[in-house]
C-alpha cells in the first residue's frame, strides 16, 4: 500500500467508516491513469471515490511535502450541472483536505460566485475548481487560459446523465477536447446515474478515440429498496376519465401527510404545484407554517430558503416540480408523492430516491394518478422500479450553434488555428462526422458573415493574425461574447417584485399580459394584486381573499418515454388477458368494462380506431399509445395523407395514449387506411409537408439563434445600450428563410424538430408495429373511456389543404361575423 | 393589388408593398425603412443577410419608378444607426432620382448628423402639416385632440387573425383609428407589433401581394 492509500484510509477510520470496495476499485482505475464512467446516485458516495484518488496521487508524488506545499496550480476541474450542488461538493472536499493537513484550496467557479473571487482565480487559481460547463468555456474565453490549466492533471464530469440529451453536453465535450489537447494524459472520469445507455454515454463524454482505448464502467453497489404505492379512488366510475390536476384525491393524501415525516410532492407543472399547494392549505389550514411551495420560477432566494428549511426539518411539506429532482440530499424526507404520470421510469426512479436517505431506510413513493387511465401506468410503474430498466438518454449530434459558440470563444482568447482544431473537434463524438465543407460554412460563417456580396459590407467578428491565428480583436464584440456564453433561451420572463422590493420569482410575458392592473393572480403560494409594469418588472402587493389565475406556463407538456409507453402497452394486454394481479388494474377494471361495451379493449395485435359524429363534426380517435411527441408526428402525418385523398380540414387533438382528427364533413377513413396511411415510405418528407415545419422550425430557432450569437440580449442592467442590435430570433428566422435558405443554422432548426421535437425514429418504430396490426374501425355513439380525454383535453394544431388566401378570407368572414 | 380610400376628400391608394400613395399631390408615403440596419448588426459581428438593405432600395426604386411621384415623404426611421456604409449605398440611390423631392419626418432611429441629411438633398422636420393633415413619426405621444388628421409611422403595425382551431397569421397592416392612420414599416427585417383589432376603425392588412380590409365598427 502506498503513502497515499495509508493516509486516506486512516481518514476513513477516523471517521469510523470504510471505504468501499467499489470505491478503491474506482481509486485503482484512477491511479491507473484509465479514464471511465462511474454509475451512481446521489448519496452513495461518490464524491470520495473520485476525489481521493487525486489526493492520494498527490501525496505519494509529494511524500515529504505535501503538507506544505501551496499555491500548487489546478490539480483537478469538477464538472457538475448544477450550481446548488457545487456548494455541497467544495464543503465536503474542503472537510478532507482541512482533516489531513494539506493546504489545497477548493473553490467554485460558478454564475453565483462573487467576481471578486474571479479575479482572484485568474490570479491564482485553486487546486480544486468546481464548476459547470458555461463556467468551464467562460474560462477558457479569457486571455492566457492555457496557463492556468498548466498542472492540470484530473478531470471529473458529475451527473452525466443530465448533461449528455443537452446542449451542455455537446459544452462539457468541447470543453473537455480542448483540455485533452493541451493535456493528452489528462484523467478523466464521468458519473452518472442509471441510464439505459451506460456504454453509450461513456463513449460520448470520451469522444472517438475510446474505440481503440475502452472506458471502465465501474459500478456503485446500492441496494437502497423503493416501496412503490398507490392511492387508489373509492370508486373508479365516479372518478374523472380525464384532467391532470389530482385534487379531487386529495383527501387520501392528507392521511400520508400525517403518517409521513418530511414530504416532497412532486407536480409536472408550475401551475400545478401552486394549486396544490393552494388546496393543501384549504383543505388543512394548520399546515400553514409546515408546508412550502419550490419551483424554476421562483426567485433564487426564495428557493434557497426551502431547501435550508427543509434540511433543518423547520418545512415538513415542500410542493416542487421538477425544482426538486435534483440538488443536495434532504435527510428529514423519508416520503415522496408524484402527483399524475412522472412520464418516464428514470424520472419515478429519481424522485423516488429522494426519500429514505437515514442510515438503512428506504425510500418511499406514492403515485396520485390523476385521471382513471393513469392507473394504468401505476401499475407499469410498479414493474419498471422492479426491474429498473432505464431510458436512453440519447446524445444530440452535431450542432452548428454550440460549435460556432466555441469557435469565438476560443477567438477571443487565444485564437485558433483550423486545420488543428477541425482534428481537435473531430475527436468529440458530437462532432465525429463534421464535414470539410460543413466545417468551412461555420468558418467562412464567423469571418465573412456569409460571403460577402457587396463593396458596402463592414462585417466583422474573427479576424487573421499574421501568425495565421483566427481571433477577435473587437473589444466590443468580445465582451458581449463572454456576456452571452451560457444564456439559456427562454421566453421573455418578468420579474414579479413587491412594491417594497423583494422579488419572488418570474412569470412568462404572456401570462401578464392577460392581465390588467388591479387584476389578482395566485403566485408563489400568495394571492397578489397587479399594481404596474414597468422595466420588465410586475409591481404586486399581497391581496385580500383568493383568485382562481394561476400563471400557466408553456412547455409544461410532457410526453411519456417510450420505455413508458411501451410498459403501458404490455399492461393493457395484461388487462386484455384477464386475471391480472395488479391492484391498479383490477381498480380501474369498471373502466374497461365500458370501453369494452363501447367499443373494444385492444390487444397487442389490434390497432383501434373510433370514428364518430358530434356537433362539432366528424370525429377520428387513433390509439397507438406511444406518447404525445409521437402523436404530435403521426397525427399530423395521417391528416397530411388523408388530404391528400379529398381536400379537408382537420383540428388535431392528442394526449399520451392516442390522437383525434377532427373535420366539419365525413372523414373517408376506410378509403384512406387501403392507401397505406401508416406506411413509412416517404416518412419525413410528408410530415414535413403535414406541420406548420416553418413554425415548428422557427420556434427551435430561438435557442439556436441565442447560442450562435445572433440574437444579444443587452448588458445586464443595462437593457437600453445595444438596444439597436436587439432583434427577435424570428424575424432572423424569417429573413434567412427567405435570402438565405442554406443556412446551416437554419437546416439545424429543421432537424431538430425532426429529431428531437417529432423523433423521427420513434416515429418510425411506431409505425412498424402499426403495420403489423390488424386496424379494427368502430362506428361509436358515444365517446369512449379512451376518446374523451383525448375530446376534452385539447390542444388544437391545425392541417389545412386550403390556401392561404382561401383562408384568410374564411378568417375574416370569423372575424366579422363575431 | 392596391386598395383606394378616401380620407377628407383626398385620394390615397395603399400598396401591398407597405407604402401609400396619395394621388391628389403626387406624393407616396412610407415609414420605417430602417437602412442600414443589417449592416449595423453585421459591424458588430451578427451576421445578419447582407442582401436586407439591396432589396429596400430595390423596393424603393421600383415604386418610385412606377409612380414617377414628384415627392415622398418618409415618415421616421429611415436609417436604423449609427451610420454605416450602407447609409452610401442609400446616397447612390439618391443621386439617381435628383428630381425626387424627399421630405424627412424624422423619427427616434434617425439620429445622423443633419449633413448627412443635406448631402442627400432631403429636407428634415419634426412635423409637418398640409392639407388639413398632419405628419409625424410617433402618434402614441399626441395626448391633445388635433384637428388635422394624423398619418404615423414607428408602432410597425400588424394584425393577429384567428381562426377556429387556434389558426392563427400575423401580418403587416395600414391600422386606421378615429382621426389617424398609422402606416406599417416599409423595411425588411423590421418586425411587427400587434395591436388590437377592436380599437381600429378600419384594419388594412397585407397578404400575398394584396390588400384586405377588415371593419371592426
Amino acid at each position: 500500500m502506498t503513502d497515499g492509500h495509508q493516509i486516506i484510509e486512516e481518514w476513513f477510520s477516523s471517521k469510523s467508516w470504510r471505504p468501499f470496495d467499489w470505491q478503491k476499485s474506482v481509486w485503482k482505475h484512477c491511479l491507473q491513469k484509465k479514464k471511465g464512467l462511474l454509475n451512481a446516485p446521489t448519496g452513495s458516495g461518490k464524491t470520495f471515490a473520485l476525489f481521493m484518488p487525486v489526493l492520494i496521487k498527490w501525496i505519494n508524488q509529494n511524500p515529504e511535502t505535501f503538507r506544505q506545499k501551496e499555491k500548487n496550480g489546478l490539480q483537478l476541474i469538477w464538472i457538475t450541472p448544477l450550481r446548488a450542488l457545487a456548494k455541497d461538493l467544495e464543503l465536503k472536499m474542503q472537510g478532507v483536505v482541512d482533516d489531513l493537513g494539506i493546504p489545497w484550496q477548493i473553490q467554485r467557479r460558478t454564475g453565483d460566485v462573487s467576481s471578486a473571487i474571479k479575479q482572484k482565480q485568474k490570479r491564482q487559481m485553486p487546486e480544486v475548481l468546481i464548476t459547470t460547463p458555461e463556467s468551464l468555456h467562460i474560462l477558457i474565453a479569457q486571455k492566457k487560459y492555457p496557463a492556468r490549466f498548466k498542472n492540470l492533471s484530473s478531470v471529473v464530469v458529475d451527473e452525466w446523465h443530465e448533461l449528455i440529451g443537452s446542449k451542455r453536453g455537446i459544452q462539457t465535450e468541447l470543453g473537455l477536447s480542448r483540455l485533452k489537447g493541451m493535456h493528452p494524459e489528462l484523467t478523466i472520469w464521468g458519473v452518472s446515474a442509471t441510464i439505459g445507455n451506460l456504454e453509450e454515454a461513456a463513449d460520448v463524454l470520451h469522444g472517438t478515440n475510446s474505440a481503440t482505448n475502452k472506458p471502465v464502467i465501474l459500478r456503485a453497489k446500492n441496494k437502497k429498496k423503493i416501496n412503490v404505492h398507490s392511492v387508489l379512488p373509492h370508486d373508479v366510475e365516479t372518478f374523472p376519465w380525464s384532467g391532470h390536476l389530482g385534487t379531487n384525491l386529495i383527501h387520501k393524501v392528507l392521511p400520508i401527510l400525517d403518517k409521513s415525516g418530511s414530504t416532497l410532492i412532486f407536480t409536472n407543472t408550475r401551475a400545478q404545484s401552486e394549486i396544490w399547494f393552494q388546496q393543501l392549505l384549504e383543505a388543512k389550514p394548520e399546515l400553514a407554517g409546515t408546508i412550502a411551495l419550490h419551483h424554476g420560477s421562483l426567485a433564487r432566494n426564495v428557493r434557497d430558503w426551502v431547501e435550508d428549511a427543509l434540511h433543518t426539518g423547520q418545512i415538513k411539506i415542500v410542493v416542487c416540480t421538477s425544482s426538486l429532482d435534483l440538488g443536495v440530499d434532504f435527510t428529514p424526507v423519508d416520503t415522496v408523492i408524484q402527483i399524475g404520470s412522472p412520464k418516464g421510469v428514470a424520472r419515478f426512479i429519481q424522485r423516488a430516491g429522494r426519500s429514505g436517505h437515514q442510515p438503512g431506510a428506504e425510500s418511499t413513493i406514492w403515485f396520485v394518478p390523476t385521471h382513471a387511465l393513469e392507473l394504468i401506468e401505476a401499475a407499469a410503474l410498479k414493474d419498471a422500479v422492479n426491474d429498473k430498466k432505464m431510458e436512453n438518454r440519447d446524445p444530440i449530434l452535431k450542432p452548428f450553434d454550440v460549435l460556432i459558440q466555441y469557435l469565438i470563444t476560443l477567438a477571443v482568447s487565444e485564437g485558433f488555428e483550423p486545420d488543428r482544431l477541425f482534428d481537435e473537434i473531430k475527436q468529440t463524438f458530437a462532432y465525429q462526422t463534421l464535414q470539410p465543407d460543413e466545417w468551412n460554412w461555420i468558418l467562412d460563417f464567423i469571418q465573412t458573415g456569409g460571403s460577402s456580396l457587396t463593396r458596402y459590407d463592414e462585417y466583422n467578428k474573427v479576424e487573421i493574425d499574421e501568425n495565421g491565428l483566427w481571433r477577435v480583436f473587437d473589444r466590443k464584440i468580445a465582451s458581449r461574447h463572454r456576456m452571452s456564453i451560457g444564456t439559456i433561451a427562454s421566453d421573455s420572463m418578468l420579474r414579479v417584485r413587491y412594491l417594497k422590493g423583494s422579488t419572488l420569482g418570474r412569470v412568462e410575458e404572456w401570462f401578464i399580459s392577460q392581465l390588467n392592473t388591479g387584476d389578482t393572480f395566485w403566485f408563489a403560494g400568495r394571492n397578489l394584486e397587479l399594481v404596474n409594469i414597468k422595466n420588465m418588472t410586475v409591481y404586486v402587493r399581497r391581496a385580500k381573499g383568493t383568485s382562481s389565475k394561476v400563471p400557466s406556463y408553456l412547455g409544461g407538456r410532457m410526453s411519456l418515454s417510450s420505455n413508458m409507453s411501451e410498459r403501458l402497452r404490455n399492461k393493457l394486454q395484461e388487462a386484455n388477458e384477464g386475471n391480472t394481479f395488479s391492484i391498479d388494474l383490477q381498480t380501474i377494471e369498471p373502466i374497461f368494462e365500458i370501453q369494452r361495451t363501447r367499443s373494444i379493449l385492444p390487444d397487442s395485435n389490434q390497432f383501434l380506431i373510433e370514428k364518430s359524429w358530434s356537433k362539432e363534426g366528424c370525429h377520428c380517435f387513433f390509439f397507438p399509445f406511444e406518447g404525445r411527441y409521437v402523436h404530435e408526428g403521426m397525427s399530423a402525418l395521417v391528416a397530411y395523407r388523408i388530404s391528400k385523398i379529398t381536400p379537408i380540414t382537420f383540428s388535431i387533438a392528442m394526449n399520451d395514449y392516442g390522437f383525434e382528427l377532427l373535420s366539419d364533413r365525413d372523414i373517408p377513413i376506410t378509403e384512406a387506411l387501403e392507401k397505406e396511411i401508416f406506411s413509412e415510405v416517404n416518412l419525413v418528407r410528408d410530415i414535413m409537408g403535414s406541420l406548420n415545419d416553418a413554425e415548428l422550425a422557427r420556434r427551435r430557432f430561438r435557442g439556436i439563434s441565442q447560442i450562435a450569437g445572433l440574437v444579444f440580449s443587452g448588458f445586464p442592467g443595462n437593457q437600453k445600450k445595444g438596444k439597436h442590435l436587439q432583434m427577435s430570433s424570428g424575424l432572423f428566422f424569417d429573413v434567412f428563410m427567405e435570402y438565405e435558405p442554406g443556412h446551416l443554422l437554419i437546416q439545424q432548426a429543421y432537424d431538430e424538430v425532426l429529431s428531437t421535437q417529432l423523433d423521427e425514429a420513434r416515429l418510425r418504430l411506431a409505425l412498424q408495429r402499426i403495420q403489423k396490426q390488424t386496424v379494427i374501425i368502430k362506428e361509436m355513439d358515444r365517446f369512449s373511456p379512451f376518446a374523451f380525454p383525448i375530446y376534452v383535453d385539447r390542444l388544437r394544431e391545425r392541417l389545412s389543404s386550403e390556401k392561404l388566401i382561401d383562408r384568410i378570407e374564411k378568417m375574416q368572414r370569423q372575424l366579422e361575423a363575431s | 393589388m392596391t386598395m383606394t380610400i378616401n380620407i377628407s376628400n383626398q385620394t390615397f391608394e395603399l400598396l401591398p408593398d407597405r407604402a401609400m400613395y396619395w394621388h391628389d399631390k403626387n406624393t407616396l408615403l412610407l415609414t420605417d425603412l430602417h437602412l442600414g440596419k443589417s449592416g449595423h448588426f453585421r459591424k458588430s459581428g451578427i451576421a445578419a443577410p447582407q442582401q436586407i438593405n439591396q432589396v429596400n432600395l430595390h423596393r424603393l426604386d421600383t415604386l418610385v419608378k412606377s409612380f414617377n411621384p414628384d415627392r415622398m415623404i418618409i415618415l421616421g426611421d429611415l436609417f436604423h444607426s449609427d451610420v454605416n456604409r450602407e447609409w452610401f449605398q442609400f446616397e447612390e440611390w439618391r443621386s439617381s432620382h435628383r428630381n425626387l423631392e424627399i421630405l424627412l419626418v424624422t423619427g427616434n432611429h434617425d439620429t445622423l448628423h443633419t449633413s448627412f441629411y443635406e448631402s442627400a438633398n432631403m429636407d428634415i422636420c419634426s412635423t409637418h402639416s398640409e392639407a388639413g393633415f398632419m405628419f409625424l413619426h410617433d402618434s402614441s405621444n399626441q395626448k391633445e385632440i388635433h384637428s388635422e388628421f394624423l398619418f404615423s409611422g414607428h408602432i410597425h403595425p400588424g394584425v393577429q387573425l384567428k381562426g377556429k382551431g387556434r389558426q392563427k397569421l400575423r401580418l403587416p397592416c395600414f391600422y386606421q383609428g378615429m382621426k389617424q392612420l398609422i402606416l406599417p414599416a416599409f423595411g425588411e427585417f423590421t418586425g411587427l407589433y400587434v395591436l388590437p383589432a377592436k380599437d381600429a376603425v378600419t384594419i388594412y392588412p397585407i397578404a400575398d401581394k394584396k390588400i384586405f380590409q377588415l371593419s371592426t365598427v
